[in-house]
């Protein structure tokens, strides 16, 4: 492995100016981690290209030219041998992604939403790498990680994986691109970032903070309306267990972790691709309009296909919520094994819990009913919120029906939406009347995305039944015992219980909750405010320009005359 | 080339480098009275200095080679010397004036002589300052290249070239003469302007003069390259220069003046030696160090106002170029930020951040101004610099659109363009030599950097024009103060030039891109030539 490349092409060995040369490229490394995540990339690559192969209207050259910067830079990156390599694929990501947003409908927002973090983690990155070599390190990656910049690395890494307070750029990206696009992006960026705290950070200690982030984004999750609004802040939740595992100190902990990122870029496809086919169907991506105005009682010929849509949804939700023997249900038990304390721990279940909870209601929203159960809501036989319920349907199930319209919390939300459900028409109209779009003819799944559902969906449970053919290292650890079964089930039934009973009164408060954008408005805003003020203070003046001249050199004097 | 190396030629290429330029200024008249264009005779003689900057790398060229023009000796002892770092940035300088000569076609063909030879006048004021190895020429160089500028500025001769032209005069001036007086304490001090016998006798001298003679031939140079707090004439002064203009003071001339500026700093001061505490393997040599070796306090206070001028350059560059709405001013403050970078580079010292800051002034030299030829194409084809003007420009050139992604790129320090090696190597190496501040505000400022470009960019390929015809407030077509041109202008010709020049200037284009990819491939070498320099100039202190 410490095959000196040379520096930049051109240049031989034997011309480094010094013993001390750190510019010289590293030859890659080839260890586990790296070697698994690049080839899990390399097959959602595959898999996510036929799926948008089915997708249409097709995308243009310049897209997929972006959309492969993007993935090319993440399938690389994990097997960067120094870096200053690890730096650019790093920045490839990031490009990448940017000019797969610029051709989006609806793009400066994102873009707007997405880069200008982006540039601060790259910054913060670069400044990393220059303070662990001030710090005396070298810019080989070895199993040590950064002896200096930690702070700086740890900002850079949070901004990428999405870690919670900076999640906004994933949830204000990802669920307003066109479906199929989602599909694409949801694999590589906040991988990169989780790979980078192995690479840069393995001892950060983040335990607790993962568990944390992964409960408050699940919570985030349930409050959502939209469709993959709900699905990012599982990116968000997910990657908190990754973190968990990853920080864990004890030895199951990194295999799981890393084992976790694999299957959760599978399994969060496949969820994505089965979004991306409802939207389309239905044109919107308001959860309780997937099902509304169909009446399960006597299915009509798109609705008996959705079967084969089913089985996809299900697979993906069973995965991420864990249950034996899809793929989330091996790390997720690494991770919750692997921890260090308590308290991790029990937030953990909480956060499985919650993923099941949410899951449950993508399945029953999506594919059984339009409405929330809510039995509690119809023992005491009171009207749900003011304004809300007037279906009688809702009043007759005791469930609660979640009015899709401007006046809900989520109408920015769906706005957003609007502009760029793209190929299935605006959400808008769909919203106006969404009964009246005969289902099949506008969705097919079609064989070529049915394929690539139908290999994910295999590889979901292939994961979960041999995790010796995928990471070794996981599998040592990892015993397929009933006890496991058991323990990684229980909070999965706690989660599907608390769907059916609890989860219908909690709608309104958890719609309740801050968004967070405020803050990021505010900086936006500050940060206007002081350009504007320097502006004012350069305004031209000769006067002014060589009076700051003269105060400069005064003050220079005085200092040196005071000194010597 | 053999025998080259101890020709006639070579022992005087430090004069002819000078004499060259000088003999084409007065050269171009008489040569155009015979018939002869002035243009092309132009290009040539600019040609010829291009080739002669290049001869100092030609194998078998023994460094430094010191020309005495007039046979002065002694005290006065008026010396051009060509050394490592001359070597190194004679070829940048040369190249940068040529095709900035190459793309001002607009002015230069409506007044060749006059603009050939200013550009001259600059060319032989930015190879002087570079090579001369006493105070005395300084200033004469100084004031030569000056001069030029000024004209140069105005050139346009529309309100807005005048307000410009006044405003670098007035600062031009101040910085001159802050030059000046700290010439006139090193010759009270020490009797001589000869820059190594002056250094040789600063050791001794009382140490007021010293800090203070550092101080003022800091603060003329700081005001000449635009650093806070004395870069706020900078915007205005080049905005109102012809786009071919602005690429030269912002490129070559500024590079002139960084070479000048290093002969001074390491020459007569003794340089920065590596901070106390760095990690550093290279570099470092402890105990006295140069001049303000002796009073180790006072060199660390000065370093300490190098990196704060250094950081508050950055942050003030960076933001002022977000704020604005005109291409010229925006690449301006972009240069002022740039001219930050190299100082962290310059105060971390040691040689190995040095070397960085050297490969980092070249590198910008080119991004600059293959930028600001850029800026003039939209001003051509739009009659503005306006960035919301550009809409649409991109997409009709698309060439041009690529050349701007990839200048961009390279200011903001993305690879694969030139810039980016640079950046990398001065973040890693001034926190190397322990300027971890310094090293993060470098990093920090591609994130500022890149929403100012990527402004133009994103505007230049959106569908469509700028709604009404732009109005040209700067054609002198319309200006009373210069009504010479508006004679040569046919009557109803459009308000910018669209006759067939595009060819050259999308040459001069297109060598600073090729320049700014070839960088980045080389970078190796070109480092590692930087290094060498750095090494010389650290170990000329001792």
């Amino acid at each position: 492995m410490s095959v000196r490349l040379t520096a930049v092409v051109g240049t031989v060995a034997g011309s480094q100016p010094s013993g001390f040369w750190t510019h010289a490229l590293e030859a890659p490394v080839l260890d586990w981690p790296g070697v698994f995540l690049a080839a899990v990339f390399l097959v959602y690559v595959a898999a996510a290209g036929l799926y948008l192969a089915g997708t249409q209207p097709r995308r243009t050259r310049g897209w997929w030219i972006c959309a492969g910067v993007h993935a090319g830079g993440a399938v690389a990156l994990p097997l960067a041998g120094d870096l200053l390599t690890f730096f650019i694929l790093w920045e490839l990501v990031t490009l990448g992604a940017v000019g797969v947003l610029w051709l989006e409908p609806g793009a400066p927002r994102m873009v707007r939403a997405y880069l200008p973090v982006q540039l601060v983690a790259a910054a913060a990155l670069m400044g990393a790498i220059g303070m662990h070599v001030a710090a005396g390190g070298t810019l080989a990656i070895t199993g040590e990680g950064l002896i200096g910049g930690a702070g700086l690395a740890l900002l850079a890494v949070a901004i990428k994986a999405a870690v919670f307070p900076f999640h906004v750029w994933l949830v204000n990206t990802y669920p307003q691109s066109r479906p199929a696009t989602a599909v694409w992006l949801s694999a590589f960026g906040t991988k990169v970032g989780v790979f980078a705290l192995l690479r840069l950070l393995p001892d950060s200690g983040l335990e607790l903070a993962g568990a944390i982030v992964a409960v408050v984004a699940v919570i985030y999750a349930l409050s959502r309306r939209t469709l993959r609004g709900f699905l990012s802040f599982h990116i968000v939740s997910q990657v908190g267990f990754m973190i968990a595992g990853i920080a864990a100190l004890s030895g199951a902990g990194v295999p799981g972790g890393v084992y976790h990122v694999g299957n959760h870029i599978v399994y969060k496809g496949l969820l994505f691709m089965v979004a991306a086919v409802l939207i389309e169907r239905r044109g919107s991506e308001n959860m309780y309009l997937l099902r509304q105005g169909e009446s399960t009682a006597s299915p009509k010929p798109a609705q008996r296909r959705d079967v084969l849509l089913l089985v996809a949804a299900a697979v993906g939700a069973l995965s991420i919520s864990g249950v034996p023997p899809f793929n989330g249900w091996v790390s997720k038990s690494l991770i919750k094994d692997a921890v260090e304390w308590p308290a991790t721990y029990y937030l953990l279940i909480a956060g499985s819990a919650g993923t099941a909870a949410s899951f449950t209601k993508f399945i029953w929203l999506g594919f059984v009913s339009s409405v929330v159960p809510d039995p509690l809501r119809r023992l005491s036989k009171r009207r749900s919120g003011r304004g809300r319920g007037k279906d009688s349907s809702a009043e007759r199930a005791g469930s609660v029906e979640i009015a899709a319209g401007p006046e809900g919390s989520e109408s920015a939300e769906s706005a957003g939406s609007a502009g760029s459900a793209g190929s299935a028409g605006s959400a808008g109209s769909a919203v106006a009347e969404p009964a009246g779009r005969p289902g099949g003819d506008i969705a097919r799944v079609g064989l070529v995305r049915g394929l690539a559902m139908g290999a994910l969906s295999l590889l979901c449970l292939l994961m979960g039944l041999q995790p010796s053919w995928f990471l070794p290292p996981a599998a040592e650890e990892f015993e397929a015992t009933v006890a496991a079964a058991v323990s990684g089930l229980w909070p999965v039934l706690l989660g599907v219980g608390f769907f059916f009973l609890l989860y219908g009164r909690c709608v309104p408060a958890l719609e309740r909750l801050p968004s967070g954008e405020g803050v990021a408005r505010g900086a936006i805003a500050g940060f206007r405010r002081a350009i504007r003020a320097a502006r004012e203070l350069h305004n031209g003046d000769l006067r002014r320009q060589l009076g700051w001249a003269f105060a400069g050199l005064a003050a220079g004097w005085v200092l040196l005359l005071v000194f010597v | 080339m053999a025998g080259l190396g101890d020709s006639l030629l070579m022992q005087q290429l430090p004069s002819l480098l000078v004499a060259v330029p000088l003999s084409f200024v007065p050269l171009l008249y008489f040569l155009e009275k015979v018939g002869v264009p002035a243009r092309g005779a132009a290009l040539a003689g600019m040609g010829l200095c291009l080739l002669l900057s290049f001869l100092p790398w030609v194998e078998g060229t023994e460094l430094p080679i010191s020309a005495s023009p007039g046979g002065w000796g002694g005290l006065l002892g008026i010396e051009l010397l060509l050394d490592g770092r001359a070597r190194l940035f004679l070829p940048v300088i040369s190249a940068g004036v040529f095709v900035s000569a190459l793309f001002g076609t607009r002015w230069s063909q409506r007044w060749p002589l006059s603009f050939y030879t200013l550009v001259f006048l600059l060319f032989t004021g930015a190879n002087g300052l570079l090579l001369t190895n006493d105070l005395f020429n300084a200033f004469v160089f100084v004031e030569i290249a000056g001069i030029a500028t000024h004209a140069l500025v105005a050139f346009r001769g529309d309100g807005d070239g005048l307000e410009s032209a006044f405003k670098y005069l007035m600062a031009a001036a101040v910085g001159g003469i802050l030059i000046l007086w700290g010439i006139v304490l090193v010759f009270t001090a020490t009797g001589t302007l000869w820059i190594p016998l002056a250094a040789e006798r600063l050791a001794d001298a009382p140490p007021v003069f010293v800090a203070g003679a550092a101080v003022l031939l800091a603060s003329g140079i700081a005001l000449k390259g635009g650093l806070v707090p004395m870069h706020a004439w900078k915007a205005d002064g080049l905005a109102g220069a012809p786009s071919a203009v602005a690429a030269l003071l912002s490129g070559p001339i500024l590079t002139a003046l960084f070479g000048f500026g290093l002969r001074i700093l390491y020459g007569l001061f003794g340089g920065f030696p590596v901070m106390e505490g760095a990690s550093a393997v290279t570099g470092g040599v402890e105990g006295s160090f140069g001049v303000l070796g002796s009073a180790g306090e006072v060199r660390e206070l000065l370093r300490g106002m190098v990196f704060v001028v250094a950081v508050s350059s950055i942050v003030a560059g960076h933001v002022m170029a977000l704020a604005q709405s005109r291409m010229k001013r925006m690449l301006a403050y972009s240069s002022i930020a740039h001219m930050g970078y190299i100082v962290v580079g310059v105060g971390a010292g040691g040689e190995a951040a040095l070397a960085a800051a050297l490969t980092h002034a070249i590198t910008h030299a080119f991004m600059k101004v293959g930028w600001f030829f850029v800026c003039g194409e939209l001003r051509r084809t739009r009659g503005t610099d306006r960035i919301a003007a550009a809409r649409g420009a991109f997409r009709e050139a698309p060439w041009l659109g690529g050349a701007a992604i990839l200048f961009s790129m390279s200011l903001v320090g993305i690879p694969p363009a030139a810039g980016f090696g640079s950046k990398w190597v001065l973040v890693l190496e001034s926190a190397n030599a322990g300027a971890w501040g310094g090293a993060v505000a470098i990093a920090a400022g591609g994130a500022l950097a890149l929403p100012y470009y990527l402004r133009i960019v994103v505007r230049g390929f959106e569908p469509g024009r700028p709604r009404a015809a732009t109005p040209v407030p700067w054609d002198s077509s319309e200006s009373p103060s210069c009504p010479e041109p508006a004679a040569e202008l046919p009557e109803g010709a459009p308000p910018h030039d669209t006759t067939g020049a595009l060819g050259v200037r999308a040459v001069a284009i297109l060598v600073c891109a090729a320049l700014i990819l070839g960088g980045f491939a080389g970078y190796g070498l070109l480092f590692s030539e930087a290094f060498s320099v750095a090494t010389e100039l650290v170990g000329s202190v001792l």
